[in-house]
């Protein structure tokens, strides 16, 4: 996994955060199992240390990712994995999302060229997303007579609404960044990609204001939320 | 596939080839009583059923898409349903029938919107996938207004808050704010803004793009958004584990010869 991960998926120990990148700029980043893998195995390690720095997601070159290699496949599952592998259904990919998703610190995904399937799917898992003014993002996987079961369905009708998801779904329409936005994605449109890390900085400058372990409950808590009344969510407050 | 109406008081329903489109609402008044109800979600039922079946279109057959529904003869299957009470309302079963056959139908749904949409109109629009609306059409819910006063629970207060939010689903059913089309598609509700002169266009359009997409893969993609409003994260990547690996698409081979050969792909819609 290590040729991977400073390969295909680039990983950087910063100042207070770390940054995931994507880097197969010539295949537009589409991502593979054992980018997957990789993402899953660093996010996990990092979930479970004392202060878990904030993670920056970001693709090399153009774009963040164009979605799922769709040339590889299930035989190339990593060897741990193996058990759980039926066909060809997306284990790891929901792995890797769910890990994301689940990691108890703040999450940024710096969006830029094309955010869609696999891409869309971890956007979609970071707590907040910046994105350049001509970004294109989507599912697209109905396109591709795909069964969409990576989490996104889940997902989509919370973080925007029930008709956002239908609009960037099923559909299989690409939005614009400002079609995003204004759906309640992005949390930030920049001119370009430069503009991106000037927009990580001001975002890493709030993340660095917030308490770990308030910010950790709160998250969890909101994403919980949706799933449940107030009073059963209120009573289930762990101390 | 042709979008004019007809007068009877019959789910009208015209088909070409996958296409197909029901009319709704009485051609004078706009309301939908519950033995049309009834009609239209036996007819959801076997279409839903139909792999041919590839795009449902709803739309009015009078000035408005729907303006609302009257009271009127159950159909025979839900008699043994109508449990009416002295000083209470009749359970609205029939109109929550066919809101539930509505939202869970595994095809594309298409509300089209015109006229003033209102009250159980807004629930059967709210219960399609997508709504297409003439810019001049307006949307509201008047339903809790004194002396007219209706119980609201015929879907609206579990869809509209996670179409558009809570808070513009109070300002529509509580507050009774009435949304021009405009503001409808500024928050979401409405996916495409038309003309009237330009409706019947538009509509057929967006018909014609959806019948020609892979309908499996959209049905079962609709499958685990529908299922999972109500599951959390956990179960709901289960759910769609469970999706995936019980479910075929045909159409999944055609997408894979047409992106080897580089050409557009010809999905049959199984």
């Amino acid at each position: 996994m290590s040729v991977m991960i400073e390969e295909d998926v680039v990983i950087e120990h910063l100042d207070g955060w770390v940054s995931i990148r994507l880097n197969r700029p010539a295949k537009l980043n589409a991502i593979t199992v054992a980018m997957h893998d990789a993402i899953y195995e660093v996010v996990t390690e990092l979930a479970e240390t004392s202060a878990p720095p904030v993670l920056v997601m970001s693709g090399s070159g153009n774009t963040f990712s164009a979605g799922d290699d769709l040339t590889t496949t299930s035989n190339q599952v990593p060897e741990q994995w193996a058990h759980r592998q039926v066909g060809s259904a997306p284990i790891l990919l929901q792995a890797g999302t769910r890990a994301i998703r689940e990691y108890p610190g703040p999450t940024l995904a710096l969006m830029k060229g094309y955010t869609i399937g696999a891409g869309w799917d971890y956007a979609t898992s970071c707590d907040v997303r910046v994105a350049t003014a001509t970004c294109k993002i989507g599912d697209v996987r109905v396109r591709r007579a795909l069964w969409a079961a990576e989490g996104w369905t889940h997902k989509a009708p919370r973080l925007m609404s029930l008709s956002a998801a239908y609009r960037v779904g099923p559909t299989g329409d690409i939005v614009s960044a400002a079609e995003a936005a204004r759906l309640g994605l992005l949390h930030r449109i920049v001119a370009d990609a430069a503009a991106l890390e000037t927009a990580r900085d001001e975002v890493l400058g709030r993340f660095a204001l917030r308490d770990p372990r308030a910010y950790a409950r709160a998250k969890r808590r909101i994403s919980e939320s949706f799933d449940r009344s107030l009073s059963t969510h209120l009573n289930a407050i762990e101390w | 596939m042709s979008l004019s109406g007809r007068n009877e008081q019959t789910p009208d329903e015209e088909t070409s080839g996958s296409e197909i489109v029901i009319e709704v609402g009485d051609p004078e008044t706009g309301l939908v009583s519950p033995k049309e109800m009834g009609e239209i979600e036996h007819r959801l039922r076997s279409l839903g059923a139909d792999p041919g079946v590839r795009v449902i279109v709803l739309r009015g057959r009078s000035s408005t898409f729907c303006a609302g529904m009257v009271d009127g003869p159950w159909p025979e299957r839900y008699a043994g349903r109508d449990l009416a009470i002295e000083g209470h309302p009749r359970p609205p079963v029939p109109q929550q029938e066919l809101v539930k056959t509505l939202f869970t139908i595994e095809k594309p749904t298409v509300a089209v919107l015109h006229g003033d949409v209102r009250g159980y109109g807004l629930d059967l629009a709210s219960a399609c996938d997508l709504r297409v609306a003439d810019r001049s059409a307006t949307i509201g819910d008047g339903r809790l207004r004194t002396g007219g006063g209706d119980w609201c629970d015929t879907g609206i207060t579990y869809l509209l808050p996670r179409l558009v939010g809570l808070s513009r689903a109070q300002q529509i059913v509580l507050l009774g704010d009435t949304l021009d089309a405009s503001v409808a598609h500024d928050i979401g509700l409405v996916y495409a803004l038309a003309d009237a002169s330009d409706l019947s266009a538009a509509v057929e359009a967006l018909s014609s793009r959806l019948a020609s997409m892979a309908t499996r893969s959209y049905g079962l993609i609709k499958q685990q958004i529908v299922g999972q409003l109500a599951l959390s994260y956990d179960m709901a990547l289960m759910h769609s584990l469970a999706v995936r690996q019980t479910n075929v698409i045909e159409d999944r081979h055609e997408a894979d010869e047409a992106f080897r050969a580089g050409r557009v792909e010809q999905y049959t819609g199984r």
